[in-house]
This record gives C-alpha cells, sequence and structure tokens, in this order.
C-alpha cells in the first residue's frame, strides 16, 4: 500500500484540528484573563470547578494542576450542587464553570445561588451571547471553530481547548504567586518519593524562626517553651554562634522530671542529650531518613561545617507528612 | 443597517425555481422557501453552484431577490452572490441590487456573497474590497471555492484567496465571514490569520467536510433543499446546539444515523446536484418545474431515486 493510509490520516486531521483549536485561544486571551488572574490571587477562598460530562471531567483535571501548584481548589457537581453540595460555597469563594455552549442547564440551575451567595462566577465557554456568559462575572472564550468529530458527537476540539486555557491559568498563577520548585515539592510529598529523596537537605529543611533554639545559659522552662512553640519535639540547644551543643526533646524532658521532680528553674544543660545526631545541609535528605531511622530519632538538627545550626528536619515531614514544609513556608 | 456578526447554523443553497419559460417560478419559490424557512438559520440566492448564480443574468438575479425578498420579510439572513466576470460587471450588479433593496426599504438581513477569484486576481484584492465596500451599506461574506474557479475557462495563478491577502482582507469590518470549499490545511491556515477576528465566521462550503469535522460557524447545505429538517437537526447537533436533547435516550445514536442518511442522500444527488434535486423537488410536489439554465442542464437525464429515497425514509 502506497502512501499513508486512511487511518493514519485521520488520525493527523484530527490532532491538526485540535492544534488549531488550541492556537485559536491565542488571539482569544484578553483582559477577562488578566481580570480571572487577579481575582483569584486577590481572593481568600479557594477556586471550585463546576461543569458536567466531559467539561466536568475537564474541570476536574484543572482543579488538581491548580491544588498541585498552590491555588486550593475543589470541584464541585451541578447536580450534587442542588442536592446540598452547595454549601461548601463561600462569598470568598470563585467558582469557574465550564460548558462548551454556555446553555447547559444543570449549570444555569446553579448560576443564580452561586451569585446569592457571594461568590465570583468564571464562565468557561464558547459563546459569548450564551446565558453562563452572560450571567458570569467573567466570560473567557474557550471557543473553538472545529470539533474533530463527526458530527460533533463527542466534544473532542473543544475539551482540548478549555483544558488548555485552564493550563494557561495554572501556569500564569504559578508564575505570579513565584512558585518555585521547592513549592512543588511541596505539594507533591507522595508524588515522587525517590524524587523527593534525593534532593539536598537545605532545601526542604525547616530554618529561621522555625528553628527551636535555646542557649546553653537558659533554663529548662524557657526550653519546654520554645519546644512548644515550635511543635517539632525537640529544642536545639546552642553556644555562641548557633554551635549546636545538644538537643532536649520530649523523652528527655520525662526522664528529667522522673529524676529531678522539679525542673523548670533548672539549667537545660543538665538534661540535654549532649552528642545529638546532626547532618551537614548539603547530605541528601535519603540519608538524613536513613541517620534517623536507624537511631530511631524523629528530629534531625542541620549543621554546617562549623556544627553551627542551620536548620532542623522532621522525620514526619521528609516522608510526606501533614507538617512537612519547606524553609519555613506554610 | 450595522450587523455584527453573520449568523450561525445552516445556510441552504437554495435552487433557483425557474419555470418553462426560464423566468423565476413565483410559486415554486414561495413553496421552496416554505419548506425550508423553518429548518434554516440562512439562505443563500443564486449561488455559482445550487442557484445557477452564473447563468441567471441580471434580470432573473434581481428578480429572484425581489420575489425571495417579498417571501422572507426579514425572518432570517439572505445571503446573495454578487460575482459577475469582471469587477465592473460585478460593481454593477451590486449597485443594482442595492437600489433594489433600498427601493422598498427591506429591513432584513442581507449577506452580498462574492468569489473575488471568480473575477479577480490575489493582487489588489484588499483594494478593491476598500472600494467595494464603500459603495454599499451591506456586509460582505467571501466565498472560497477552488473548484468553482478551476472551471473557469481562463487561466489563473492561484484558485484560493491567499491566506496573507485574507488576513489583510479581515482588516474590512464589513467583511463578516468566509464560506470555504478546499482542503483541510488551508482552512487550517485560513483559521491562524482569522483568529483575530472573534466576530468573523468560517462556514463550510463542503457537506462531506462539515459531517466529518463540523465547523463551528455552520454550513452550506445542499441537500437541505430537499431534507431541511434532518440538516438543521444534525447540524444543530453539531453546533452543540441541543444540549438538552443530548441527555435524551439514543439521542448519539439518533444523529449518527441522521448522519449516515444525509451521506447517503448525498452521494445520490451529488452526480448533478441542480438537476437532480429539482427534479426530486417535483417528484415531491414542492415545485412544478425542473427546469435548469443551459449551464446545469443535463446532456442525458439519467433516471434518480433521490425522491423515493426521500419518501422510504420518511425524510422532510
Amino acid at each position: 500500500m502506497g502512501g499513508v493510509s486512511r487511518l493514519i490520516q485521520q488520525a493527523r486531521e484530527v490532532l491538526q484540528i485540535e492544534a488549531q483549536g488550541v492556537l485559536g485561544l491565542i488571539e482569544r486571551i484578553g483582559s477577562e484573563f488578566e481580570q480571572a488572574v487577579e481575582m483569584i490571587l486577590n481572593s481568600k477562598g479557594r477556586v471550585i470547578f463546576t461543569g458536567i460530562g466531559k467539561s466536568g471531567i475537564v474541570g476536574r483535571k484543572i482543579m488538581s494542576t491548580l491544588n498541585s501548584t498552590g491555588t486550593p481548589s475543589l470541584f464541585l457537581h451541578p447536580v450534587e450542587a442542588i442536592h446540598g453540595d452547595l454549601g461548601v460555597v463561600t462569598s470568598d469563594d470563585i467558582v469557574i464553570a465550564i460548558s462548551k455552549s454556555g446553555y447547559t442547564k444543570e449549570l444555569l440551575n446553579i448560576v443564580p445561588i452561586l451569585t446569592d451567595l457571594g461568590a465570583k462566577l468564571i464562565a468557561f465557554c464558547g459563546d459569548p451571547e450564551s446565558p453562563l456568559a452572560k450571567e458570569s462575572h467573567l466570560f473567557i472564550n474557550v471557543g473553538v471553530e472545529r470539533e474533530a468529530c463527526p458530527l460533533g458527537l463527542a466534544p473532542t476540539t473543544s475539551t482540548t481547548a478549555a483544558l488548555a486555557m485552564g493550563d494557561a491559568l495554572a501556569v500564569v498563577l504559578i508564575n505570579r504567586k513565584q512558585f518555585n520548585r521547592k513549592d512543588f515539592k511541596r505539594f507533591h510529598p507522595g508524588g515522587s518519593l525517590g524524587d523527593r529523596f534525593s534532593i539536598k537537605i537545605k532545601e526542604v529543611m525547616l530554618t529561621g524562626n522555625q528553628l527551636p533554639i535555646v542557649t546553653i545559659d537558659q533554663t529548662v522552662e524557657e526550653t519546654i517553651f520554645e519546644l512548644n512553640k515550635k511543635k517539632l519535639g525537640a529544642s536545639l540547644i546552642v553556644g555562641d554562634d548557633l554551635i549546636l551543643l545538644g538537643i532536649v526533646t520530649d523523652g528527655d524532658i520525662r526522664r528529667a522530671l522522673l529524676h529531678w521532680k522539679d525542673i523548670v528553674d533548672l539549667k537545660v544543660e543538665k538534661i540535654m542529650s549532649k552528642s545529638p545526631k546532626m547532618i551537614d545541609k548539603e547530605k541528601i535528605v535519603s540519608e538524613a531518613v536513613t541517620l534517623m531511622e536507624h537511631n530511631a530519632i524523629t528530629v534531625l538538627p542541620i549543621v554546617d561545617k562549623l556544627k553551627r545550626v542551620k536548620g532542623i528536619v522532621h522525620l514526619h515531614g521528609l516522608l510526606g507528612g501533614k507538617e512537612f514544609r519547606l524553609n519555613g513556608s506554610q | 443597517m450595522e450587523v455584527n456578526k453573520a449568523p450561525k447554523g445552516l445556510i441552504v443553497d437554495l435552487i433557483t425555481p425557474l419555470d418553462d419559460k426560464g423566468d423565476i417560478d413565483d410559486d415554486g419559490l414561495d413553496s421552496l422557501l416554505k419548506n425550508v424557512l423553518p429548518h434554516a438559520d440562512a439562505v443563500l440566492l443564486a449561488s455559482p453552484q445550487m442557484g445557477e448564480g452564473s447563468g441567471l443574468g441580471l434580470k432573473l438575479k434581481t428578480d429572484l431577490l425581489k420575489k425571495a425578498t417579498a417571501f422572507i420579510q426579514g425572518r432570517l439572513p439572505i445571503f446573495l452572490w454578487i460575482s459577475e466576470d469582471s469587477v465592473e460587471s460585478t460593481k454593477k450588479m451590486l449597485a443594482l441590487l442595492e437600489d433594489l433593496l433600498e427601493s422598498y426599504n427591506y429591513k432584513g438581513e442581507v449577506f452580498w456573497l462574492d468569489s473575488p477569484l471568480f473575477y479577480h486576481s490575489n493582487r489588489g484584492l484588499y483594494e478593491h474590497y476598500q472600494d467595494l465596500t464603500l459603495n454599499t451599506k451591506y456586509p460582505f461574506v467571501l466565498y472560497n471555492d477552488p473548484g468553482l474557479i478551476n472551471m473557469l475557462e481562463r487561466p489563473l495563478k492561484r484558485c484560493n484567496i491567499r491566506t496573507s491577502i485574507l488576513k489583510n482582507l479581515t482588516e474590512i469590518g464589513k467583511i463578516k465571514g468566509l464560506i470555504f470549499r478546499g482542503s483541510l490545511t488551508r482552512v487550517n491556515n485560513f483559521q491562524k490569520a482569522l483568529n483575530h477576528r472573534l466576530d468573523f465566521r468560517v462556514y463550510d462550503g463542503d457537506e462531506d467536510r462539515f459531517l466529518e469535522y463540523p465547523s463551528m460557524s455552520g454550513v452550506l447545505s445542499i441537500g437541505a433543499n430537499v431534507a431541511p429538517q434532518i440538516w438543521n437537526k444534525v447540524t444543530r447537533a453539531s453546533l452543540g446546539m441541543f444540549e438538552e436533547d443530548r441527555k435524551k435516550k439514543d439521542y448519539l445514536h439518533q444523529i449518527w444515523e441522521m448522519g449516515k442518511l444525509l451521506k447517503d442522500l448525498r452521494q445520490m444527488y451529488i452526480p448533478n446536484p441542480v438537476w437532480i434535486i429539482k427534479k426530486s423537488l417535483v417528484d415531491l410536489n414542492i415545485i412544478d418545474f425542473h427546469a435548469c439554465t443551459s449551464i446545469t442542464q443535463p446532456f442525458v437525464e439519467e433516471e434518480n431515486h433521490l425522491a423515493e429515497f426521500i419518501l422510504k425514509h420518511n425524510i422532510d
């Protein structure tokens, strides 16, 4: 058989049409898109996606992308919404409603309720004259010129276009928020353990005022106060120039209580562990985890070559627990 | 008259009903329009393909417009093909048609459909339209049909409007859309050039293309002369204008079957669409004559079973 088969030709045509649909959005992006970005950045609430059928699936994917790039987001099914789920929407939220035509009845049913609740509504649809576009605070045009499916039976180019516009929104938000690699890792603790374990400790350690630090001349009471405040289950005891001299953990406090009964006025030096395990900030996370597991400890001071305290890590954080933070960020 | 956007949906490429003397068949036109109008979003008169536009001449064209507007009364937009064999004669045709509409103060929407390469080369097209659009209050829709241009006796370097030229032409606000026939690659390139004009419509001039990969602006349909309702349903489904119906049981299957039926129907009229469709409309008692202009009349009138097929499948 010479030349390209009809099957391959058709597949190429579909890709050509879908690509053209996405390219067409370039000219369509305008001030409304900027306003949508500003609206989301200034919002105290979440970005809630809603849509039905394939538009709903697209909404779920964009929601997921926003969540993993630092914009709190959720999906609200329009039918479930009118059966109680609208309770999730607050006046601080922004609702992005996705519909190819802008005439989807289930969406139009919840539009007045959403606006009554005070939420801001952004329409992702292809028809500026549609009721959804007209009743929304902002209209983002995701219209395409041609579907790639015979008789338009299944939305093809139009869903690709909506998805691409969602990605455009997510990426612009990433840049505006200066979301970086570290942040991405923060939101993907379960995504790629191997990748996370290969990064340097200095990238994930807690630093600055997140460090639980007391000086060698302070009391146990002051140490307990710092320990409670920083919530890591340990305080680092330092001398001049932040040289690490010891560590006090919850366990050390319990043991001291049994030994001395009244410990609050004792100098911390009396109860601290004088040979704490520590690791260099240039080492990788997997080495820190191994060290902590072998020594049955949950916190590990991070030091430089002169043993000056540079940070601290918690085992749960490194393994992707809820308290996992990077460089003190929330 | 300020028109913001050309219509979206089904444009019926209307045949021109002629009587035995070669004049416009008034009753046939009314009857055809009565059958088509409830299902169409616009009608195209005197097209080079179905309307036998290049064989009608000045008198029949003006007559057709007068009678069609009298029946339509602004209920839906009319497209009228104005192209003649030279710039001068096209301008003359445009002026006459405009005067005609002015003479009875027609209030409905009218779009001049023009195939520029029918009488002009790509070179200087922008200036030509600057001039042409100045002389009319009605908007234009362009018609890119390489098949039509290839049939001309005079050789032309190009049978398609050049993409860069089209981009320039879209700077003229009065040009509202394009009916396109030709390759998918070209229409994609056209689309890229047109992206800055959000009000610009690109209709499929090829029914097969529309049934395969529907343009979201709509289609110019030949078959809608005989099957307007089914073409309406398929067009609306393709454009996503039937959101509610999508939930009905078997809806997608029904649309799929309708699409197949339209393709089968097309196979029956495509050998000589004007003559076969006129003949079928006579058989279906919609018009009384199947007279054609000399350019369309077949040398041998082959048997055709289109009307039989339509009746058998209960198509209306």
